[in-house]
């Protein structure tokens, strides 16, 4: 198959950027977006171009690393799965596709399609663990967790952290990100004793990184890869509501 | 020496899956100063792809369970040649790092009465298998990435490192790079612990990912330290072999448990071609009773799609070689057959295996309750890696330990799935605690700066040969190179080309050039990563050499059975003074009489 690609390329965190017009030719249909991009950058190579930098680890939709807005859309317009689940197959021969990172302020770009995602990763540093002593091993099933709950626990828990809720957010934000971190370990008998803390220290730490707010327009949960419901976005409200008021009631 | 961005840490773990991230939060935990090295992105690590579960002998789900059935069935697995000490740890603290996991937040699948639920796997006698669904692995790291991050480990991502720096013997730190600014940087430590993972990208066909190009094995091996059962690599009989972007993704033998039957390309059933004598009894006659078991008939045997991985590995490689394959060189795995038998079969398979199914449809197209799958084997796991003190995990040179894939020996010449995840927690706690102790107990070496130019030059050489030898031509080449001399059927002769072919690969990747500059470069990337890739290719290949034996994961054509004067013995492999490869055969350590006593309790 054929295509005309737009690419965005950055030389580095400072410099500008501006998409950039390839011919992609010849690409086997049943090839992933992914490997189209390794092809074209052996092509690259052989024509003494620089590759275009792009980030993957697993390729299968677990890890959460590629980040690519495709044709306008976190992960494309293949919902749900991540960007390396998108086949060529799936574009019309000829068509132009525009690949750009994700773009917002809190995910800085750090060359071409390569972003900075570690505002994720302070939000989570500021609450999102359970601070149980390390090296000493408890009682057998001393915690014990009704099935219901582990599931729905689980649910939250499966986000890959790769942050298209917040790409695809008009307002940028990352609630549905938050919520998923609260309401997973919320849900859990072990997550209890940090509960109020856990949700106030997240919220004040995502509001530091400058992600908006929710006003329900659901994008999120469009292009969420884990199929993460937006309605944990109306638990992490609600955890944070009690949390404030177990506080101002001095609990 | 130029002036290198400089870090110091009490312990500096290389490494941050499973095992690198559990040495890191153990340490810390000590109270010393880590730093946390990783290839990728935190969180991003390999072992989030792990789907099985944690193997434990929790006792939740059957009772009967307890470390000793554990260690026993740990040993059969590994044919008697794992290192007892490591099987015994193993099995005895496995339970008590997955209640830690637990009391961190990890969710778990639960029984009715909200224990952790266990599953049954190859391998296990009793259901062992802690899991949630089929993202066990995923669930593992977020909660040691969570849990290690409030603890103030210093994270360096992006990072790979060229070598291990020493004092002497003594290992005083690590030197490497940086991939996004391409600087070179200098990390100082009291003690280092390897956690890299395996090194399925030395083949073509792997569900490893791209990280996995054996850094740590190589890194150890150049500092001093020996590799020990390097000839045993698990090849996994089922992996998609089309289209190119999925070769190597795992098939899971669910399917086959589900009725799934393979088939070569003139439509026969080989697999009741070539039954082992020791599984004959076992085995089902005919296709009727083998579906009879699968549809849950005890009185019934199992299809010959349900032997052991290994085996049936080599009679899909042996359909292939004979050219009765499939169009894209593997052979046919068909569940849509089981239409003649199950009215609502399309339903059926959906229900049972939902993965598996979105897993074709969204990657190959394939509507698995229709059409046959194309599979072949794939690279999975490589039992073999730096040898270690069984307790501490300090390899041979001090100061320098490993965990994880990347040391060896609890799982001898086969690995029981569900024993990675464990081992991963188990031995990453105790390379952090007694790195930790190390530290302590020792200063700050001085970093040898001869040695760091030296790198630093070997390392920016390709971009003086802008012209030279295409990087991603050398790897494709000895990608295939090993797959087909050195996988999963081998012989003297086909082993002897590959070492020789690895020289020449060699001095290719020495002439290696590459264009553009250092900042996030893949070229070079792919060009640094080389010598590792070579390096564990050329230790595989004169371990398989030396052991004339079919044994587990290592099968011989030219010596097809199982050898007396190899029971007892794992090859040794060290860098000689010259910095040649040296290959040698060390006796097992006595097992002593309480443990040889379990094993026969457990025949």
């Amino acid at each position: 198959m054929n295509f005309r690609l737009r690419v965005w390329r950055q030389k580095d965190r400072k410099s500008r950027g501006r998409l950039i017009n390839y011919d992609a030719t010849d690409i086997p249909p049943q090839a992933s977006l992914l490997e189209m991009l390794d092809i074209m950058n052996e092509r690259l190579l052989l024509r003494g171009e620089e590759p275009i930098a792009f980030d993957s680890d697993c390729r299968e939709g677990i890890c959460g690393t590629c980040s690519l807005t495709v044709n306008g859309e976190a992960h494309g317009p293949d919902h749900p799965g991540a960007a390396c689940e998108l086949y060529m197959r799936k574009f019309k021969e000829g068509e132009t596709i525009v690949i750009e990172p994700f773009r917002l302020k809190s995910f800085p770009i750090v060359k071409d399609l390569v972003i900075d995602r570690s505002a994720l990763d302070r939000i989570v540093q500021a609450g999102g663990f359970i601070s149980a002593r390390t090296g000493s091993a408890p009682e057998a099933n001393s915690i014990l967790v009704p099935k219901h709950d582990a599931d729905v626990s689980m649910e939250a828990a499966a986000c890959i952290g790769c942050g298209a809720c917040a790409a695809a957010c008009p307002n940028a934000s990352a609630m549905l990100f938050t919520a998923a971190k609260v309401s997973h370990l919320a849900t859990l008998p072990q997550g209890e004793t940090e509960r109020v803390r856990r949700v106030v220290s997240m919220v004040h730490a995502m509001d530091a990184e400058g992600f908006g707010n929710c006003t329900n327009i659901y994008e999120c949960e469009a292009v969420c890869p884990a199929e993460i419901s937006a309605s944990f976005i109306a638990k992490l409200n609600r955890e944070y509501s009690r949390a404030t008021l177990k506080r101002s009631s001095g609990e | 020496m130029a002036d290198y961005e400089t870090h110091e840490y009490d312990v500096l773990v290389i490494g941050a899956g499973g095992a690198g991230l559990r040495a890191a939060i153990e340490a810390s935990a000590a109270g010393v100063r880590v730093g946390l090295i990783c290839k990728s992105l935190l969180g991003k690590a390999h072992t989030v792809m792990a789907e099985g579960g944690i193997a434990a002998a929790l006792a939740n789900v059957d009772e009967r369970d307890n470390w000793k059935v554990h260690f026993a069935d740990t040993m059969r697995g590994g044919q008697y040649v794992n290192q007892w000490r490591m099987a015994e740890l193993h099995a005895k603290e496995a339970p008590d790092r997955v209640r830690e996991l637990e009391a961190w937040g990890a969710v778990f699948d639960r029984t009715k009465d909200g224990k952790i639920l266990q599953r049954n796997f190859g391998g296990h006698k009793y259901p062992r298998l802690a899991h949630v669904g089929d993202r066990t692995g995923l669930e593992m790291i977020r909660t040691l990435q969570d849990h290690g991050v409030h603890r103030g480990i210093d994270v360096h991502m992006e990072h790979t490192v060229l070598a291990i720096l020493k004092e002497g013997d003594r290992a005083v730190g690590a030197f490497g790079y940086e991939r996004e600014r391409g600087r070179f940087k200098i990390f100082r430590a009291k003690a280092i612990v390897l956690a890299t993972g395996g090194i399925g990208r030395a083949y073509k066909i792997t569900s490893n990912s791209w990280e996995y190009t054996g850094d740590g094995h190589s890194l150890a091996y150049d500092a001093g330290a020996e590799l020990i059962d390097m000839e045993f690599i698990q090849f996994h009989p089922t992996g998609m072999v089309w289209p190119p972007s999925v070769m190597g993704i795992l098939v899971t033998e669910g399917v086959r448990g589900e009725g799934g039957i393979l088939t070569n390309k003139e439509g026969r059933r080989f697999m009741f071609d070539e039954i082992p004598e020791n599984y004959r009894s076992q085995t089902a006659d005919n296709p009727e009773e083998g579906w009879r078991y699968c549809q849950g008939d005890k009185n019934a045997r199992r299809p010959p799609e349900l032997l052991t991985r290994d085996h049936i590995a080599r009679c899909i490689v042996r359909e292939i070689k004979e050219g009765r394959g499939s169009p894209h060189g593997g052979v046919f795995l068909d569940i849509a057959w089981i239409k003649e038998k199950l009215p609502d079969a399309t339903e059926h398979i959906k229900r049972k295996l939902p993965s598996m199914y979105h897993q074709f449809k969204q990657l190959a197209d394939i509507d698995i309750t229709e059409q046959p799958m194309e599979v072949g084997p794939t690279t999975h796991y490589i039992m073999g890696g730096v040898h270690v003190d069984p307790d501490t995990q300090m390899s041979r040179v001090p100061g320098l330990f490993a965990a994880g894939e990347c040391a060896a020996g609890i799982n001898g010449a086969n690995r029981l799935g569900g024993n990675s995840l464990s081992d991963l927690l188990v031995f990453g706690k105790r390379a952090g605690e007694f790195a930790a102790g190390y530290a302590r107990d020792n200063s700050f070496g001085k970093v040898d700066t001869d040695k760091i130019d030296t790198v630093a030059k070997e390392a920016l050489a390709p971009f003086d040969r802008g012209g030279g030898e295409n990087p991603y031509e050398i790897q494709k080449d000895l990608q295939e190179l090993m797959q087909d001399n050195v996988g999963i059927v081998r012989t003297e002769s086909e082993m002897q080309h590959a070492r020789e072919q690895l020289q020449k690969l060699k001095e290719r990747a020495g002439r290696v050039g590459v264009t553009g500059h250092r900042e996030f470069n893949p070229g070079w990337h792919t060009a640094l990563d080389l010598k590792n890739l070579l390096s564990v290719s050329e230790a595989i290949t004169h371990a398989a050499i030396e052991r004339k034996e079919s044994r587990g994961a290592q099968f011989r054509e030219d010596y097809p059975n199982k050898e007396e004067r190899f029971a007892k013995v794992n090859t040794m492999i060290s860098k000689a003074e010259d910095g040649s490869m040296q290959v040698r055969l060390a006796p097992l350590p006595e097992m002593p009489e309480y443990l040889q006593r379990v094993i026969e309790e457990n025949r």
